[in-house]
């Protein structure tokens, strides 16, 4: 049994989007629906001035609050440590998505069930990386067993100050973050879900 | 970030309060001397509005076609949708029982007192469990930061709710209204309190008092729902018209107590 | 005490209505378990053949292999073998899916009913397409006036099957887009190495990388092989220091930025070169001895250039210059600089990019590990695969429009024609050159090009262009005004060999092949071109003697070992035995390479021109210049200015946009455009995935500049563009060109004279998901597309190009993109 986390590179993060697209495509996830985006944001004032980018998905935590909500079971902790939503089992009361800090979770009309990030439990199991692991150009993404010292991910880890998303939630994260720029309490407010009412209308009012 | 509750989890939360109310509230006035009347209003009420509620909750599932699944799963019991599905499901057979004994035509034969005593417990033990449950689904979510150190507030609104129906049934509920109210504006001040002395709470504090939720909770939750009808019941004790106000501001006072926790934060 | 009690038989009866409530329950979770699959696990798992091929969502081209099942395509990484992008793509790579089967793609011939323009047509066999074209062309070529058939293309990655259909027709005038895109840094290059128009730095092993408005993470033409091997180098301590106008993403990974005012880089490196000079802290000896100009010389000549000065003009504080220099040439030879569009698309671009050129010459570090490289093919070995016979002559007829003759630069070597894309609709509505027929191929010139409402206009005349087909994927405001419509292939069924300037400085070679079978009825180039000739006949027919497309390119791959089964299977070669490209010039010549060889001036020719230079005695091969040296002056250059009687500075200067300064103290904007990450050219606006990231373009500005016009977030402003007011330019009187309507984004992020455009917006066709909903057309054929999903209907989305004026550099007629001077006013509520 391994304890499957990530870790993400800050420094070497170049904002692209591939992990993002490649999780959709990979499951198709509906419009509208994100299990894995990278979030854009501004600090400092002009000149001083600089653009962070921030991949974000489910946290996988050890203490998974939405894996306590769900009255139907769910929502469940696999033998590595993903914490996954059976299809079958989920009657859509949004328990999980409630107690989720990360926003992670959605309403995937498609299925008809609630749905999020699996870390690719089914790749995963054919011994390959998660599919926005593999779409990383930088390699700023690394997957791996936290608990084999040997790990690529452990070694980064430890070799590494690293941090997690919305500490105080007290969840217990498995994505782990490099964050040099400090970076991730810019966005403490929000979620791995998108914002789509932010856009500006092009309607002239 | 997503609200995943909307408006039926909404009028869920504050509708829960009335059958929960009213059976505990029924049981409070009638301890020495129970009237027919009111026992039968008291368990017909609370099977109605039960069950109406149930059909809320179901049809607010995006599944409807599985809310099966919250009562026969065990797999998780940490969550508390999971209790309150089954705890509500109990309380139906338990009104069912008590619905059928209230509506028997003759004299029951071989009656069984126990039973009868055991049975009337456990649908106030059951009771109370759904009048704190709402804090316990909410402290679970993130969008309802104010709901989940509530319990004493969603106790006391329930049993409001509850008297309150008493009262316009006709039953002696006013001295039991007016201690609630006492307590109900204590405990208020108590989460004021508690609020501001938590930096991050602060916000939520100043949305209720001074921010859009203002008029609802001054106005609604706090005017109508507990001074008015203290003043009305205080002042004017014998007049019927009166009581019957102050039972329906009470009503809607605490209706919008309980929305509110639900809904400042998210 | 209660009024009720309960007997023996109401338990029972409770117990019976439990039981039977239990057991119904059960029976429902029962029949819920048979009947519920399990969870529904991603696309990718269990047996899927796995196809090597290309990408070309950009044109950076990286290898890629497409996940297939059952016919389907499933999803797309990134080939390891892929020397240039070493197994990496982006989110357009990945996105190709969501191109191949999106549901506005083009799958059927399509003739125009009623007017041109007017968006009603009719499905028409391919039979019949292919005979109204080629009886059109035919006509055309026997008239004895082949040039009147022009060939508008944009991104082309098929140059084989073009060049070949287009000679054997007989007809030059091709018309591309590289001087809307790269003119200016090749020919600055090829002006000062000669060997290559592209210059290669090497980022991975470089410590210190000075850019000059390039964008690599996010729309250079060597993008993701670039971005990476930026990352590898910052991983190990490099710095990068990027001037833009504007927080462009590479910008914010940068260790430095400094926002610039536009068309100041040249003025920024000379003032770098300057105190370089001055501090001594050049390669003098390198200088000397591989330039064709004295270092001492040159130092006389940036000494004007002071860092206070280039302060005054850019924006760039004078010690940070000074300090930049320093620890530029400090690095040396592992430093280099990078620069692209944010430098070349001026007015002065030519200058900007040869001074930023020079500066590397300056510290000694051209062709060192590390340092700024290059590599002398921009493809594959085209000696070792050469295109399979026959091969068509070159055209006799001319073009003016492709000749370009206004413009000294812009097709002065040879090897290297650039033409000047921007002026030919307007030189076509001039009637310089009649067109009889025109063909548009993966080019959305009727939106992307400056002055689209100008291409529009002329594309819409039937009298300026009687006949006009459009071979795309999907509709564009271009094939709006077609007279026949092909619907072409995705590069996800197609075939092509192709590679891109090596990153890795070993050249390579590549193959694209189809991932499934064509959607629709829709075909490419490489089956459209040998049928249309074999039905215009009259000798056409001889160049396409191949029966099928594999036949070609089974003869093309030949001489790779493994042949054309190989590049099958791995999708791109690379010859172990070729080393990188490091110090070519160094390089001494043989014995044999110098027999019956004359030197002259230092120079040694050889009977095909000149071949190497004596070097301290030596003989080497040097650089492809005139002189055989880095030419930090360039006499080629000046003669060829001479002859359209411009005057071209042989040394690198800076010139600044003429007028901008005035227009500056009016409080007039310049106005920029660029690109997001996301996007490339018209055709990724068609990607669900892509739009549902970035589909909407408000202005930036300035916060300081926004509160100045009285402006917040979200304001709905005209902007209103000018002509350059610049004799040398084509309507260079100033006057008023344009308007658009847009809205106000505020961010710290740019210069406060600036205001910034996405590009990737604006069009009003392609179907919901790349109109922003506005495109409500059924395609005939076609199902009513499905706008419900799309979130971002009616979202802000503006085309830009139309108030952006055609403005060739009077000096090689690269467009002068960055250049334009706008003026912003609030508009109550955007109506
Ligand atoms: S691990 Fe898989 S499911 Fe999770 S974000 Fe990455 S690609 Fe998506
Ligand atoms: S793919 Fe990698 S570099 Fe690109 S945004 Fe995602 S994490 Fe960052
Ligand atoms: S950089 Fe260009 S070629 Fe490479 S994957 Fe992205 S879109 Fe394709």
């Amino acid at each position: 049994m391994a304890r499957l986390g990530m870790l993400i590179d800050l420094r070497t993060c170049i904002g692209c989007h591939a992990c993002s697209v490649a999780c959709k495509a990979e499951f198709d996830v509906p419009l509208g629906n994100f299990r894995d985006t990278v979030k854009y944001v501004e600090e400092g004032a002009y000149p001083k001035v600089t653009r962070h980018f921030i991949p974000v998905l489910c946290n996988h935590c050890e203490d998974a609050p939405c894996l306590s909500a769900c009255p139907t079971g769910a929502v469940v902790r696999l033998d590595d440590g993903q914490v996954t939503i059976e299809d079958g089992d989920c009657n859509l009361n949004r328990a999980c998505m409630a107690a989720c800090p990360y926003d992670a979770i959605y309403v995937d009309e498609d299925r008809g069930a609630a749905a999020k990030c699996t870390f690719c439990d089914h790749r995963t199991a054919e011994g390959r990386q998660p599919a926005c692991v593999d779409a990383c150009p930088t390699n700023c993404r690394v997957f791996g067993d936290l608990d084999d010292p040997e790990s690529e991910i452990a070694v980064r880890a430890a070799a590494n100050d690293v941090t997690v998303w919305k500490e105080s939630a007290g969840t217990r994260p498995k994505v782990l973050y490099v964050d040099p720029k400090n970076a991730l309490p810019l966005i403490e407010e929000q979620g791995v879900q998108v914002d789509t009412t932010a856009d500006l209308s092009g309607e002239p009012a | 970030m997503t609200v995943a509750w909307g408006p039926l989890l909404a009028a869920y939360v504050v509708l829960v309060g009335l059958p929960t109310g009213l059976t505990l509230m029924t049981w409070w006035v009638g301890r020495s001397g129970a009237s027919v009347r009111l026992e039968r209003i008291g368990a017909w009420g609370a099977l109605v509005a039960l069950v109406a509620i149930s059909v809320l909750l179901v049809a607010d599932l995006g599944r409807p076609e599985r809310f099966h699944l919250m009562l026969v799963r065990f797999d998780n019991l940490a969550s508390p949708i999971s209790w309150g599905a089954k705890l509500i499901a109990l309380k139906i057979l338990l009104l069912l029982l008590v619905v059928h004994a209230v509506e028997r035509r003759r004299p029951p034969d071989r009656p069984l007192p126990r039973l009868t005593k055991v049975v009337a417990v456990l649908l106030l033990a059951v009771s109370f469990a759904l009048a704190l449950y709402p804090a316990a689904l909410l402290a679970r979510s993130w969008a309802s930061p104010l709901a989940g150190g509530a319990g004493v507030l969603f106790v006391l609104t329930a049993l409001l709710m509850g008297a309150a129906v008493v009262v316009l049934l006709g039953g002696e509920g006013r001295t039991a209204l007016l201690g609630l109210l006492a307590a109900s504006a204590v405990a208020l001040a108590v989460e004021a309190l508690a609020l501001a002395g938590r930096p991050g709470d602060r916000l939520l504090l100043a949305e209720l008092t001074t921010g859009g939720s203002a008029p609802l909770f001054w106005g609604v939750a706090v005017g109508a729902g507990l001074l008015l009808p203290a003043a009305g019941l205080l002042t004017l004790p014998r007049n019927r018209v009166v009581t019957a106000l102050c039972a329906v501001a009470v009503l809607a006072g605490a209706a919008a107590t309980r929305y509110l926790l639900f809904a400042v934060g998210s | 005490m209660s009024t009720w009690t309960l007997t023996r038989r109401d338990l029972l009866r409770a117990a019976a209505v439990a039981g039977v409530g239990a057991a119904g329950l059960g029976g429902i979770e029962v029949v819920h378990r048979m009947t519920t699959e399990p969870r529904a696990a991603g696309k990718t798992v269990g047996a899927v053949r796995r196809v090597a091929s290309m990408c070309q969502m950009c044109t950076t081209a990286c290898g890629i292999i497409a996940n297939v099942k059952d016919g389907r395509l499933l999803t797309i990484e990134g080939n390891p073998a892929d020397p240039n992008s070493r197994g990496a793509v982006c989110a357009k790579g990945v996105a190709g899916p969501s191109i191949l089967y999106d549901p506005s793609r083009l799958l059927y011939p399509l003739r125009r009913v009623g007017r041109r323009g007017e968006g009603r047509w009719r499905r028409i066999t391919w039979d019949e397409a292919y005979t109204e074209i080629a009886d059109r062309l035919r006509a055309i070529r026997e008239s004895g006036r082949p040039e009147e058939f022009a060939f508008q293309q944009g991104r082309n990655r098929s140059t084989d099957i073009v060049a070949r259909f287009l000679d054997a027709f007989g007809t030059p005038s091709a018309f591309n887009h590289r001087a809307l895109c790269s003119l200016n840094r090749r020919a600055a290059i090829l002006t000062t190495i000669g060997d290559s128009d592209w210059d290669l730095g090497d980022y991975e092993n470089s410590r210190y990388i000075l850019n000059f408005g390039s964008n690599w993470a996010e729309a250079h033409q060597g993008h993701i092989p670039v971005a990476t091997r930026m990352m590898r180098a910052r991983e190990r301590g490099a710095k990068i220091v990027t001037f833009d106008a504007r927080l462009s993403n590479t910008a914010a990974l940068s260790d430095e930025w400094y926002a610039v005012r536009p068309g100041t880089d040249g003025l920024i490196a000379l003032a770098i070169s300057n105190v370089i000079c001055q501090e001594g802290l050049w390669d003098r000896e390198w200088f000397d001895r591989w330039t064709n100009y004295p270092a001492e010389k040159y130092a006389e000549h940036v000494r004007a250039y002071t860092p206070e000065m280039a302060q005054a003009e850019s924006g760039v504080p004078a010690e940070a210059i000074r300090r930049i220099a320093r620890e530029f040439a400090g690095a040396t030879p592992r430093c280099t600089t990078i620069c692209n569009r944010g430098s070349a698309a001026h007015r002065n671009g030519f200058h900007n990019d040869r001074a930023i050129t020079v500066l590397n010459a300056l510290v000694g570090n051209m062709g060192e590990e590390g340092g700024w490289c290059w590599h002398p093919m921009s493809a594959w070995d085209k000696k070792a695969l050469p295109e399979p016979g026959p091969i068509a002559p070159k055209p006799t007829a001319r073009s003016l429009i492709a000749e370009a003759k206004d413009w000294p630069l812009a097709n002065a070597w040879q090897s290297n024609k650039m033409r000047v894309g921007e002026i030919v609709y307007l030189w076509i509505k001039q009637r310089r050159q009649r067109i009889s027929a025109l063909m548009t191929y993966n080019c959305d010139q009727a939106w992307a090009w400056p002055e689209a409402n100008l291409v529009r206009e002329v594309l819409a005349d039937e009298d300026l262009v009687p006949f006009h087909v459009c071979l795309d994927v999907m509709a564009s405001e271009t094939s709006n005004l077609a007279d026949i419509i092909l619907p072409w292939t995705t590069y996800l069924e197609r075939w092509d060999i192709d590679s891109r300037p090596p990153q890795g400085l070993v050249d390579y070679v590549g193959l694209r092949q189809p991932v499934v079978p064509p959607l629709g009825e829709s075909k490419d180039l490489r089956e459209i071109f040998p049928e249309l000739a074999r039905r215009i006949g009259g000798g056409m027919e001889h160049y396409f003697p191949w029966a099928t497309q594999e036949e070609y390119f089974e003869q093309y791959f030949a001489p790779v070992p493994g042949g054309f089964g190989h590049m099958r299977e791995a999708g791109v070669h690379v010859d172990p035995a070729k080393k990188p490209n490091y110090l070519p010039y160094e390089k001494e010549l043989t014995a044999e390479e110098l027999e019956g060889t004359r030197t002259e001036d230092g120079v040694i020719h050889g009977p095909d021109g000149a071949i190497g230079v004596m070097v301290d005695g030596t003989a080497r091969r040097g650089f492809g210049t005139p002189s055989r040296k880095v030419e930090v002056h360039s006499q080629f250059v000046n003669d060829r200015g001479r002859e359209a009687d411009r005057t071209i500075s042989p040394l690198p200067v800076y010139e600044p946009i003429p007028g901008h300064r005035e227009q500056l103290a009016q409080g007039r904007l310049i106005m920029i455009s660029f690109k997001w990450n996301v996007h490339n050219a018209h055709r990724t606006l068609q990607s669900k995935w892509l739009q549902e990231i970035s589909h909407t373009n408000p202005a930036w500005l300035n916060p300081a500049t926004a509160s100045g016009l009285g402006l917040a977030h979200g304001d709905w402003i005209e902007v209103t563009s000018y002509r350059p007011i610049d004799p040398e330019v084509p309507r260079g009187d100033g006057s008023q060109l344009g308007s658009l309507r847009t809205r106000v984004h505020l961010t710290e992020g740019i210069h406060p004279q600036v205001i910034a455009i996405a590009h990737n917006a604006g069009r009003t066709t392609g179907g919901p998901v790349a109109s922003n909903g506005r495109d409500r057309a059924v395609l005939v054929g076609h199902e009513p597309p499905d706008h419900g999903r799309v979130w971002w209907a009616g979202s802000l989305s503006v085309a830009q190009n139309d108030i952006l004026p055609i403005y060739p550099d009077p000096v090689s007629g690269q467009q002068a993109y960055h250049d334009t001077m706008v003026t912003v006013r609030r508009i109550e509520g955007g109506a």
